[in-house]
């Protein structure tokens, strides 16, 4: 049964005791009595499956109101992994965020079964494309757009990438956005869930897109590797991709494995079979359509590496003349991504 | 009878085949309690060496794997370390004795496998110490502890300089000159276990305790730590000693003999009594009727035991009661009481009193999670 | 491409692209990209069988051309 088939009360009442979502290879209990965080929940999570049994569950995890004065004074919500509190409370509006922090945080640190990447992953006919990228490249601009778009959203922050078979496992859980990315991914994908945007954070406004239905579905489902690339958002900048050498693209996954020291030279190699079955690029870009126009070329080009040049070159050819040919960028009607 | 009797960890411990005949709702509850205590790596090694590995369900069996690839990491880091530490320090000539952990991964002992690694400790004989910290400073060693008030604590009553943090690995390094300390009511002879002490390998100053100091030293640790997070850890650690070392003959005699030498009559009493009876080690009848003799009176006998099978069992809330926190400091109180005269003690529990008010200990989340 | 993938002296795994070569170092905790002109020496190197012929010859050269500090990693 998915979440929103759930009366919402029962659902709140449920949320209040512990209720146990599946979230890819996970299952999270997950127990709050706080009510706009158990109303993005239900929002964010609406096709989740929710598991009833009482058997084994990877993470409990409590959000609440601190005992104390900071329950009603300046109220606060903390974050508790199985008792364990790893953070400083957050004001209680961030309850919702903290929550998302607090659940990569948990996969992140202990689920060492996977070699963990800091990067977006997306799958369209079979292949999966792994984004990895430091905050301010619109890595999640550009995965929220592409999940609307016909691609397979598997994660926005945390690839899984299996240590034995090669694969990317799915997680798929809401896609973070910050401020002006939020306003532009409301007028590319009208049928996104958004939710309300929590104005104050550390990060500025974030608000979460709903990871869409057909994907939360597949999240049992792996994926085979198929592109690397790294993506910048250049303001005014033409969509380009360019050719990335394999030895960067490795050293570039290795800077955003998040369990590295853990694996070492079993995720060395790991990483470059990874690297090794995809074709390695640089993107970078500005308006989201044109991006949108270079990753459908991606996807239809052949797995083998040769038509994957042949690709590239054509690619970076029409770039160039397109900035031959383009017009002063277009401000009202342009969806630029910050 | 409090609920940690029947906890799943402790049950598993005792018995490690019996995780292939767990229910998955047990499972949740042995991972979470695993997990407080820091015995998930354990658990995976005890699962394999029971030959039951195969057959565990594979979500809990999924995380025991995970934690004990984290501790195999650490182990790799912790043998470049000792490494790294005897380079600093070989050419004082002097012993290099490893302490606990360190030792028992050197050695490949059993408590080694699954276990986390974090410092190193090691134990010189007392004229050699300002040579080692020397040494060690000049070799990138930082001491730390800067303030006026730590610095007298560790050098004049403890047994141990402070934490040695190096400045590019980032390792901490415990320097110890005894195993208990100065000020200590009980004054174990730190020459007789550096005397006793056996060499690693083809380094013949770098050694580990003789098998019994090995065990008297976890029981000492174990019973007098100041901090007792990792209690039922450290009595895993000793109940593992005791099996392994259980096999050479004349042990459990050289045991008894060795604690009456080094004055640790009353902490050998305790250590095996505790572990038999949360751990079930297996002790033999004649052992514990020697040891017997030195318990403490019965009124206290009793109290004392309650308070170690509260501080010792596991932490985890489905585990514990009203009574554990109450347990738990009594125990620290006594620990901090054994190393240090009263006067000492009282000024020296108002200062970590007043630092624990004011420290700020816990990151914020923002930071802590990925940037987007 | 695909890479050449191999492991030297027990110690060093070694991912070669032609266009690029990084080196894992299981002794030190350390990742190195190395430039084209070192990925070159370590080229001919091998192709004289270094490895199996002159391991020490190997080692030095591993030890001159790769860095103390990785470009990931910790220095000893």
């Amino acid at each position: 049964m998915e979440l929103h088939q759930l009366d919402p009360a029962i659902a709140r009442q449920r949320l209040a005791a512990g209720l146990r979502l599946r979230s890819g290879p996970f299952v999270v209990a997950l127990r709050s009595d706080i009510p706009a965080l158990s109303q993005q929940v239900l929002q964010q999570y609406a096709h989740h499956t929710v598991v009833d049994d009482d058997g084994f569950c990877d993470f409990h995890v409590h959000v609440t109101p601190p005992a104390n004065l900071r329950r009603w004074w300046r109220p606060q919500a903390r974050f508790l992994l199985d008792g364990d509190e790893p953070f400083t409370p957050l004001p209680l509006h961030h309850a919702f965020p903290m929550l998302e922090w607090g659940l990569n945080w948990c996969i992140s640190t202990q689920a060492h079964q996977y070699v963990i990447l800091h990067a977006a992953v997306l799958e369209r006919g079979g292949r999966t494309v792994v984004m990895p990228a430091p905050s301010g490249s619109g890595k999640s601009t550009l995965c929220a757009a592409l999940a609307h778009r016909g691609w397979r959203l598997l994660s926005d922050e945390l690839a899984l990438l299996g240590l034995n078979d090669g694969l990317l496992w799915p997680l798929t859980r809401p896609i973070s956005l910050k401020n002006r990315s939020i306003g532009l991914i409301r007028d590319f994908a009208p049928d996104a869930l958004i939710g309300t945007p929590v104005p104050d954070t550390i990060k500025g406004a974030v608000a979460h897109c709903a990871p869409p239905a057909a994907a939360v579905r597949a999240a049992q489902t792996p994926a085979r590797p198929g592109w690397v690339v790294l993506p910048r958002y250049t303001p005014d900048a033409p969509a380009l991709l360019s050719p990335l050498p394999k030895a960067q693209a490795v050293m570039e996954l290795i800077d955003a494995c998040f369990n590295y020291s853990i694996h070492r030279h079993q995720g060395f190699a790991a990483l470059g079979r990874l690297v090794d079955s995809s074709d390695c690029h640089r993107f970078e870009y500005s308006q989201l359509d044109e991006a949108m126009a270079i990753f459908d070329r991606l996807a239809g080009t052949d797995a083998d590496a040769d038509a994957g040049a042949d690709a590239e070159v054509a690619v970076e050819a029409e770039a160039e003349a397109n900035e031959k040919t383009r017009a002063p960028p277009a401000r009202a009607a342009g969806n630029a991504a910050p | 009878m409090t609920r940690h009797r029947t906890a799943p960890l402790l049950a598993v411990l005792r018995e490690p085949g019996l995780m292939a005949r767990l229910s998955l709702t047990q499972w949740d509850l042995l991972v979470r309690q695993a997990r407080t205590a820091g015995l998930l790596g354990r658990l995976h090694a005890l699962a394999l060496g029971a030959g039951v590995a195969a057959q565990l369900p594979a979500a809990p069996a999924a995380h025991l794997a995970a934690a004990h690839r984290m501790a195999a990491a650490q182990a790799d880091e912790a043998r470049r370390e000792v490494a790294l530490v005897w380079q600093a320090l070989h050419g004082l000539a002097v012993p290099v004795v490893l302490l606990k952990g360190a030792a028992y991964l050197m050695t490949g002992l059993p408590p080694a496998d699954g276990r986390s690694f974090t410092d190193i400790d090691i134990l010189v004989p007392k004229t050699a110490l300002v040579e080692a910290e020397s040494a060690l400073l000049f070799h990138g060693w930082l001491t730390t502890h800067h303030n006026a008030y730590d610095q007298r604590y560790y050098r004049e009553w403890m047994h141990e300089l402070p934490p040695m943090l190096h400045r590019q690995r980032g390792t901490v390094l415990d320097l110890h000159h005894g195993i208990l300390p100065e000020t200590s009511r009980l004054r174990p002879s730190a020459e007789k276990l550096i005397a006793a002490a056996r060499p690693l390998g083809s380094e013949p100053l770098l050694q580990v305790l003789a098998p019994a100091d090995m065990v008297l030293h976890s029981m000492v640790h174990l019973l007098h730590n100041e901090e007792m997070g990792r209690g039922l850890r450290d009595l895993s650690d000793l109940d593992l000693l005791l099996r392994h070392f259980a096999g050479t003959p004349g042990f459990w005699d050289q045991l008894v003999a060795r604690a009456a030498e080094l004055g640790l009559e009353r902490v050998l009493y305790y250590g095996l009594n505790e572990g038999q009876a949360l751990l079930h080690t297996p002790v033999p009848p004649g052992t514990l009727q020697a040891v017997a003799l030195h318990a403490p009176p019965p009124p206290l006998r009793r109290l004392m035991h309650e308070l170690w099978q509260h501080a010792l069992g596991p932490q985890h809330a489905s585990a514990t009661d009203a009574f554990t926190p109450l347990a738990l400091g009594a125990v620290v109180l006594r620990a901090h009481w054994l190393r240090m005269p009263a006067g000492l003690l009282f000024r020296h529990m108002l200062v970590k009193g007043w630092r624990r008010l004011t420290e700020k200990g816990q990151q914020s989340p923002e930071a802590a999670a990925p940037q987007v | 491409m695909t890479a050449h993938h191999q492991t030297l002296l027990g110690r060093y795994d070694v991912l070669d692209w032609g266009d690029g070569c990084v080196i894992y170092d299981r002794s030190g905790f350390l990742t190195h990209l190395l430039d084209p002109a070192t990925a070159a020496l370590l080229r001919d190197s091998l192709a004289l069988g270094d490895e199996v012929q002159a391991p020490y010859r190997l080692q030095t050269l591993l030890d001159e051309l790769l860095p103390l500090t990785g470009s990931l990693g910790v220095s000893p």
